[in-house]
């Protein structure tokens, strides 16, 4: 017989039967329920195994603050440890499975920890596992691994996605109960933007699990007509099963936003979306959380907080039990049993910590008055509890009450320190909230309703108001006013039993006398020691119940003792929920370049660099190995001529009267005087005198110059400029702008480059070697009138010239090079040609410019001007950069010419040593920044720092790969392998 | 005599997405200039574009339209505007130039940018999901323009109709910003 414990009324919807799984048995709840509230339906109290000491554990609560009603739901790869059960929708075909035990949940091998209990205390691992020290790793931590941790993950990947999104609102109301709904109608009245988000997928708050009136209506028909008014206002966006998880800067709030059921009717919807909403102004109206009372055995099945007794009963027609009890602290507690007597449930007890007279009437109930639960019996499900007075009762489930908590979490992310308040015997707000934020109801500690929604009301107004909007003269709602009347209970010494505080990381009232005995006197040390509130919960049921206990151990006063701080997520966040779409191929953008699709249709391999797909060879049919192609492309492209997209590289357009001068003042040599018409290599330091990037600057007309830029320093590159400009000259009229996209550009290299050329350039133009000489640079036309830029650089050693055009013709442009091209065979080359030819040639690139090397270092000391100052000048002069016998790029090339062929792999990242020194930091002269093998000297070549190089060249050292095992004798040589003259750029 | 002819085509192919309430489309038939506004010719070019062709210089992230509406002016920087205009030549440069006729110095951004409109009474909802910045409509009116950054990739915003924005990123990001505003639409609508 399914659902014993379901009663008649609540707010579920009874024709619609939801059928779902808990370790593999069918069960069967109504449209409306959480899991929690389905299992207590069907009679399941144990949900659970506690952390360490793998003790039966039922449901506490109704809400997020659940310590033990953790579950997995779901199965293969939707996975999800850890998911709270009495805030989880209950939905057909929901599978759940308790966490934390080996074997089955009735009879867990790993319960054997309880009975090792004494030695568990807090601190446990500080003192056992220590020795003998050996142990640790191959025994110790792997045992603590194995029975450590809550719940499993699939360990495949997350098949659901998640999205994220910003909102903009002018007040943020945090809590859709009777305050934060209040709050809403005035607020939403005067015309301001609202948002009102509560974690429930219903909203309304407690309204819906007690039977208050409100306005003489049901509480929860008044949310409901609230909620109505509000969904109608176009300034109100209401956003229900989002949970507020943090309050960041600049009234900026994180919030999930739970959509798994959309999710699971479209798979490509995504299941959360992580909000982040920027609000001029929020009110929390947070409502408050119940607390419990430490007594021996209090965390058996069955045992769980008042409120939630009724709310099960209110709001879902669930009796907890058949036979109930309550035990409290303060009138509220009271009202569970008022609340389940009149639904014809049997209370047997009702037992009040204080020395009152009783606070009303409970047919049927035993009252004792003055009295403590002292202990529990029934290990996987309540049986009986025994009181101070040393009478026992039959009861199956306890109702306990140690009072309310204003949920202040979110007040304390700014480093909030809640302050105590004696009336309420809770903690409240201090005046120091996050900028922006107003607290009202019970989460500021108003604990009477009517009061709570009066403040409420009266606060939305006056938000709106401080933000320049009026609102309208509504009346509050008002209800009938219910005194919170509570004395402070701690619980009572539990004798040889254990008397539990936090249920989620199993720590004990005990645990946290220990850690004061041993000296923990702080609320952080002790924290940290015992681990309370440490766990998911972040101790919400338990952190105020572990202070008292402390306050009482130390003699101290609750304010004395203080808390700590809650911070953000006030729940778990799952991270695909921060990553959003930084997945895959969206973990950050692609940028593709002109010649991709062209490069595509060759069958290019492509490499990465940064976020640009560039190519990197181009194998031909028959091919099999990289180098093949690679090689080929070196041959041909210095034979006869070869292509390369250059696109990437930054290109910085320029202009004003005082350029030449801005140019001067940013590179270490001369181009103040830069003609027009001519290109000038450069290099730019740091203000240190460490050498930053490198590149060619065109002049193309009295105050229009080009600068390029290496492709990973684009954008550094061009901030650089911009803080020169902005910040150290501004009286310089320079305006420049990025044109890297603007251009499409071709490096077209090899001794028939011009010859190709001449086919595509407009006749009118003469390129030859008189008419544009090594290092021209000029706006041009090609193929009929398209509008081009042609520079006569050469990173390759050839004969050599980049050709620009407009974006829009790069894909044409590549298209009609290569069929001019035929006739000369020309190559298409990629990123690992081009890098294999500036090596030959020993041009530094960025291995080079890894910012440790000066100009000098980079043996480019002779283009420092002595006659101007320029960035990285003045500490360029320090005594140690100028040194003689630095670190100095040189060339390396192995004595034995086959060295690494059959290895095939190159020196990159060998350091250098002496002959017969060992590989030891001590030894260590310098390293290989660049090695590739070169088709045109047969053998691996390298470009390289050593100490010293530029005097050591013919000398013999060793070029030494501890990594990847090799161990080779090499010659220091120029780094200029190939032509070094230079006479076959100048033909 | 080249035996050549190069073809021009645009970042994204002239696509165009028609969804419920929202449509995608690549804006194909517009250029852009960067105009720089040098401090000592500042009153010169004021006055310039005023007589040549009616323009005002915007206010920060606003723009102004010329008195035949063919030329629009976006404000950015405070030295320098945007100049987005009907015009598919790849001569803007100078064509502006002619127009505007005044002392400023003009770079070509017509190839820099994807330029993509999205359009439609539910933009704003799919917008949310990946535009940082306020686009309340009273916010952010038409005839507004800023910068931002959606999904990793710097983007110009412009508001150019009641329910229709012009999102600019740079060329090569061109794919990437069209695939972001496709997932938008996917999860929203």
């Amino acid at each position: 017989m399914s659902q014993t414990n379901r009663k008649d009324g609540g707010l579920i919807n009874k024709d619609k039967t939801l059928t779902f799984t808990f370790n593999g048995q069918i069960l069967r709840g109504y449209e409306g329920d959480t899991l929690a509230s389905a299992l207590l339906a069907n009679n399941q109290q144990l949900v659970g195994r506690s952390f360490k000491y793998h003790r039966p554990r039922g449901i506490v609560t109704v809400g997020s603050e659940e310590p033990n009603a953790i579950m997995e739901i779901g199965s293969g790869a939707y996975k999800e440890p850890n998911t709270r059960a009495t805030v989880t929708q209950l939905y057909n075909g929901l599978e759940a499975n308790s966490q934390n035990h080996r074997g089955p949940l009735s009879f867990d091998l790993m319960a054997i920890t309880d009975f090792f209990s004494p030695m568990l205390g807090a601190g446990f691992y500080y003192k056992t596992f220590m020795w003998p020290k050996a142990f640790w790793e191959k025994l110790y931590e792997p045992a603590i691994r194995n029975s450590a941790g809550l719940g499993t993950l699939s360990t495949e990947p997350d098949p659901d996605t998640y999205d994220k999104g910003f909102r903009y609102c002018d007040i943020l109301i945090i809590g859709a109960g009777a305050s934060g709904l209040s709050a809403a109608l005035t607020a939403a009245s005067s015309g301001a933007k609202v948002i009102l988000a509560d974690e429930d997928f219903l909203m309304g708050g407690r309204l819906n699990s007690e039977k208050t009136k409100v306005d003489d209506i049901a509480g929860s028909e008044w949310a409901k007509n609230a909620v109505d008014q509000l969904s109608a206002m176009d300034n109100v966006t209401l956003m229900s099963d989002t949970t507020i998880f943090g309050v960041y800067d600049h009234g900026i709030y994180g919030a999930l936003e739970n959509r798994s059921s959309e999710s699971r009717a479209d798979s490509k919807k995504p299941r959360q979306v992580n909000w982040r909403i920027y609000a001029k102004r929020s009110i929390l109206c947070a409502g408050a959380i119940e607390r419990s009372i430490a007594f021996g055995n209090n965390d058996r099945p069955g045992i769980m907080l008042a409120g939630a007794v009724r709310a099960y009963m209110n709001r879902f027609a669930v009796a907890t039990g058949k036979k109930v009890s309550v035990y409290t602290n303060n009138d509220d507690g009271w009202q569970t049993a008022k609340d389940l007597r009149s639904k014809g449930v049997n209370v047997v007890a009702v037992i009040d910590s204080r020395s009152i007279s009783p606070v009303m009437g409970i047919q049927g109930a035993e009252i004792f008055m003055g009295t403590d639960v002292v202990d529990s019996k029934g290990r996987r499900a309540l049986k009986s509890i025994k009181l101070s007075n040393g009478k026992s009762i039959d009861t199956d489930s306890l109702a306990v009450s140690g009072g309310w908590n204003p949920n202040l979490h979110l007040t304390c992310h700014h480093r909030g320190i809640p302050k105590w308040n004696e009336d309420i015997a809770s903690f409240v707000p201090d005046d120091k909230a996050p900028p922006g934020m107003s607290v009202a109801g019970r989460a500021k500690g108003t604990m009477v309703l009517n009061d709570a929604i009066k403040e409420a009301h009266d606060l939305g107004s006056s938000v709106a108001e401080e933000l320049g909007f009026k609102a309208s003269d509504l009346e509050p709602a008002t209800t009938p006013a219910v005194a919170y009347n509570v004395v402070a209970n701690w619980g009572v010494p539990s004798g040889k039993n254990r008397a539990w505080v936090d249920f989620q990381n199993d720590v004990t009232a005990k645990d946290v006398k220990l850690a004061n005995q041993e000296g923990f006197k702080s609320v952080e040390h002790v924290k940290r020691y015992t681990t309370l509130g440490m766990a998911t919960d972040q101790g919400k049921t338990a952190n105020v119940l572990g202070i008292g206990i402390m306050a009482e151990n130390m003699g101290q006063t609750m304010q004395e003792t203080g808390t700590t701080i809650f911070r953000p997520p006030y729940n778990p966040v799952a991270v695909g929920a921060f990553a959003g779409r930084r997945r895959g191929m969206e973990f950050y953008p692609t940028r593709y370049t002109p010649s991709h699709k062209w490069s595509e249709e060759q069958g290019a391999v492509f490499v990465e660099v940064g976020m640009w797909y560039r190519s990197q060879w181009f194998p031909q049919p028959g091919e099999t190995h990289w180098r093949q192609s690679v090689d080929r492309e070196v041959i041909q492209t210095r034979s006869s001529v070869g292509i390369c997209d250059v696109t990437t590289l930054g290109k910085i357009d320029i202009k004003g009267s005082d350029v030449s001068e801005f140019l001067n003042k940013v590179y270490v040599n001369a181009f103040a005087k830069l003609p027009v018409g001519k290109t000038r290599y450069g290099l730019m330091l740091r203000e240190d005198g460490m050498a930053m990037d490198d590149g060619t600057t065109a002049r193309l007309s009295e105050d229009h110059f080009v600068m390029t830029t290496t492709t990973a320093n684009a954008v550094s590159v061009y901030r650089h400029l911009q803080f020169c400009h902005q910040v150290l000259w501004p009286d310089l009229d320079v305006h420049m702008i990025s044109v890297t996209e603007q251009y499409a550009q071709y490096a077209v290299a090899g001794p028939n480059s011009r010859k190709l050329l001449e086919k595509i350039v407009d006749s009118k133009h003469d390129i030859s070697n008189e008419g544009f000489p090594f290092m021209a640079a000029g706006e041009i036309s090609v193929c009929g009138g398209v509008p081009a830029r042609l520079f006569r650089i050469s990173f390759s050693g050839e004969l050599a010239y980049e050709i620009a055009v407009p974006t829009r013709y790069g894909d044409s442009l590549m298209r009609a090079m290569m069929e001019a091209g035929e006739e000369f065979n020309v190559v298409p080359y990629g990123t690992e040609a081009l890098g294999v030819m500036r090596i030959e040639k020993g041009h530094a690139a960025g291995p080079e410019l890894n910012g440790q090397t000066s100009a000098y270092d980079l043996g480019m000391g002779g283009m420092v001007s002595g006659k101007k100052d320029f960035i990285g000048y003045k500490l360029g002069l320090r005594e140690e950069l100028q040194r003689s016998d630095r670190m100095q790029m040189v060339g390396f090339k192995p004595v034995n010419k086959s060295d690494l062929v059959e290895k095939g792999f190159s020196m990159a990242g060998s350091h250098l040593l002496g002959l017969r020194e060992k590989p030891t930091t001590e030894n260590d002269q310098g390293w290989i920044s660049s090695s590739i093998y070169s088709p045109m000297l047969g053998c691996y070549i390298g470009l390289g720092f050593i100490k010293d190089g530029l005097n050591r060249k013919g000398e013999f050292v060793r070029a030494v790969d501890l990594v990847r095992g090799s161990d080779i004798e090499v010659e220091i040589c120029s780094p200029h392998f190939y032509d070094p003259e230079g006479g076959r750029l100048r033909v | 005599m080249s035996d050549y002819e190069l073809l021009p085509e645009s970042p994204l192919g002239g696509v165009e997405i028609e969804l419920d309430g929202f449509n995608i489309t690549e804006v194909t038939d517009k250029s852009l200039v960067m105009v720089a506004l040098p401090r000592d010719k500042f009153s010169d070019i004021e006055s310039s574009i005023d007589k040549s062709c009616g323009l005002k210089l915007p206010e920060m992230e606003h723009s102004t339209e010329s008195k035949d509406s063919s030329i629009t002016l976006w404000r950015l920087q405070k030295n320098q505007v945007l100049a987005y205009f009907t015009y598919e030549g790849h001569d803007a440069e100078s064509h502006l130039s002619s127009q505007l006729n005044a002392p400023a110095y003009y770079t070509d951004q017509s190839d820099t940018w994807a330029m993509i409109r999205v359009s439609g009474n539910r933009s704003r909802d799919v917008l949310e999901r990946i535009c940082p910045i306020d686009l309340s409509p009273e916010v952010f009116s038409v005839g507004s323009v800023s910068r931002t950054i959606m999904e990793h990739i710097g983007t110009i915003i412009f508001r150019d109709g009641d329910d229709s924005y012009v999102l600019l990123t740079m060329r090569s990001f061109g794919r990437s910003m069209l695939h972001a505003i496709e997932v938008s639409a996917d999860n929203v609508l």
